[in-house]
């Protein structure tokens, strides 16, 4: 499977990563062998079965849904990266491309 | 007075219980051995020194509903162990080796390590690992690279590699690392430790940096069997803060440990011994069979025909759900922040371009392609079908047999740099233990003799929650062949 440099580029940008033009070259190669290696998925027989979604036969039980004591503002804002009126501050959102 | 860590989590807690020695001197000792071996062998990313804030969420813990204390967790009462980086220690800067979040310092204790710290174990710093435990060297980490206690020009497997290298070396008598893919199990067998990775929900993951939610776990790393079952017994357990957890499945597993062989039925694989398995591992692995044949056990052969296409469909589940996890990595509410960007979204792209590697942001991109409109059925959902093959392969096998076994990784450890510009060749290091996670099932690896001076270990594998089988199988195995606990001759004590 021989993905393009466009691929490459549409794949970074669902993902939120900004990728420079070298790295998108390694990427082309590196991401293209990584498929090629897995198309043995496509030769495999009896596909009928259903999907396996996680190693949990047991299923997952929920908890009650019950008010408990949450951690304090500022223990939650205390790695921010920037805080304003105990809120995490980020650039506009206005003017940002979609 | 010089202890030594390679005795085991018994003798040690003995030696407090009479009064021989106390626990700050085991952390001393823990620490002098750190001071001594790590700066060129590198398992460490942060080291406590002194009583750590972590000591202080035992008031809160107080307020929990019934927790593992009583015989087993006694033991570990003063013992020194470490934690893979990726889990979070209240106070204590947890990055995952990389750059997305140094100087991260998590504001609550993850559920392992707090029932360690509770059972009076203490604390001793964060291991190194493949950033974001993706990779199978430790040469992935933004901090250092780890060595091999071995042979320092070799790796220590991975990701898991930092906690492996820590026990492999004497720094600390146990530690606790993180299994997706064999990061528990392979580093163990290339430094010459016991590791466990537990069934799938034997083990909280709350506080655990989540790489794949529908194959992490959580196990130690140890120089005995019977060192995993105490640890084992500790750490597993439901917590409603995990909801694959289950309730009931716990006991004391170190009661399980009968050294008998006599009886067990001990299955092999052909499609485990096949292309790219090392001479002098195979061999070693044969001895080790025939070794379980001599001491009663029955060997029958089995077949598990999907396990090849079991790499494919994990490098695609793995970094599929790896692209979901890590999408909170934004910069925004921890974390690498990029600086001089003035829009929302080039603040996201900045950030994660800047904070995370070259194989993170690999497999980020393979997942979201996995994942993408057009390619979803094709690969996703195909290899969770594959996923369901492999595991209807197991559930016939294990009609049949108690345990599984087979080499742990298909070569000793490699040289660093050998297959760090090679991400496939990387990937065929994780060939043998990636089919257990995929099917969610408990396994192993023991050590198991040496090739050319460095150590091969010996996976086994049992059905869901059949640990008491497992532990019991490996350790009547490692009982039998006399290999634990294992010394590098770099770690000979001096004085």
């Amino acid at each position: 499977m021989q993905l393009s440099k466009e691929d490459v580029t549409r794949v970074a940008a669902l993902a939120h990563i900004h990728v420079e033009p070298p790295e998108v070259e390694a990427l082309v190669r590196d991401l293209s062998r990584i498929l090629d290696y897995a198309s043995d998925l496509l030769q495999v027989e009896g596909l009928s079965v259903l999907p396996t979604l996680h190693g949990a036969k047991q299923g997952m039980p929920l908890r009650p849904d019950q008010v408990r004591p949450s951690l304090p503002v500022q223990r939650v804002l205390a790695n921010a990266p920037d805080v304003e009126d105990n809120c995490f501050r980020v650039p506009p959102v206005l003017g940002d491309n979609p | 007075m010089s202890i030594d860590f390679y005795g085991g989590i018994r003798a040690l807690s003995k030696e407090i219980l009479s009064g021989r020695t106390t626990p700050g001197e085991l952390q001393a000792q823990s620490l002098r051995r750190i001071r001594e071996r790590d700066g060129e062998i590198g398992a460490f990313v942060s080291v406590v020194d002194g009583k750590h804030d972590a000591h202080d969420e035992l008031g809160w813990l107080a307020q929990l509903p019934s927790h593992a204390t009583g015989g087993v967790a006694g033991h570990l009462f003063g013992i020194p162990f470490a934690v893979k980086d990726n889990m979070c220690v209240r106070g204590l800067e947890t990055t995952c080796a990389s750059r997305a979040l140094r100087g991260f310092r998590p504001v609550y204790t993850g559920t392992a390590a707090l029932k360690l710290l509770h059972s009076g174990a203490t604390i001793m710093g964060t291991c190194n690992m493949d950033e974001f435990a993706m990779g199978s060297s430790t040469e992935n980490s933004a901090v250092h690279p780890t060595h091999n206690p071995w042979r320092l020009s070799a790796v220590p497997g991975g990701s898991s590699g930092g906690s492996a290298a820590a026990v492999a070396a004497g720094m600390v008598p146990f530690a606790l690392g993180s299994d997706t893919g064999g990061s528990i199990r392979q580093p163990a067998a290339f430094c010459g430790v016991v590791g466990l990775k537990p069934t799938y929900g034997l083990v909280s993951r709350y506080g655990l940096v989540a790489f794949a939610s529908s194959l992490d776990q959580v196990g130690p790393l140890t120089h005995s069997v019977e060192d995993a079952a105490i640890v084992l017994s500790v750490i597993a357990g439901h917590d409603d803060r995990d909801s694959t957890t289950v309730p009931g499945r716990t006991r004391d597993y170190v009661s399980a440990l009968t050294g008998d062989l006599t009886g067990l039925r001990v299955g092999v694989a052909q499609e485990y011994l096949g292309e790219g398995l090392a001479d002098g591992v195979r061999t070693r692995f044969m001895e080790a069979v025939e070794l379980m044949r001599s001491r009663g056990a029955v060997v029958i052969n089995v077949s598990l025909p999907h396990t090849p296409h079991a790499l494919s469909a994990y490098y695609l589940i793995a970094p599929a759900e790896a692209s979901s996890n890590l999408a909170r990595f934004d910069g925004v509410r921890y974390g690498h922040r990029a600086q001089s960007v003035d829009a929302l979204l080039d603040l996201y792209q900045r950030s994660r371009s800047e904070g995370f590697g070259p194989e993170v942001k690999r497999r980020i991109l393979i997942g979201t392609y996995a994942l993408s409109a057009g390619y979803y059925d094709a690969y996703y959902r195909r290899a969770q079908q594959v996923r369901t093959l492999i595991l209807q392969d197991f559930e016939q096998a294990f009609a049949d047999v108690d345990v599984i076994v087979s080499p742990t990784a298909p070569t000793t450890a490699f040289a660093i740099g050998e297959k760090a510009a090679d991400p496939l060749a990387m990937y065929q290091s994780d060939v043998g233990t990636i089919p257990a996670n995929l099917a969610g099932l408990p396994a192993i690896s023991v050590p198991c003799g040496f090739v050319d001076g460095l150590p091969v270990g010996l996976q086994m594998i049992a059905g869901l929650f059949e640990e008491a089988t497992l532990l019991r199988a490996a350790h009547a195995y490692e009982q039998a062949a006399g290999f634990s606990p294992l010394r590098p001759s770099l770690c000979e004590e001096v004085n």
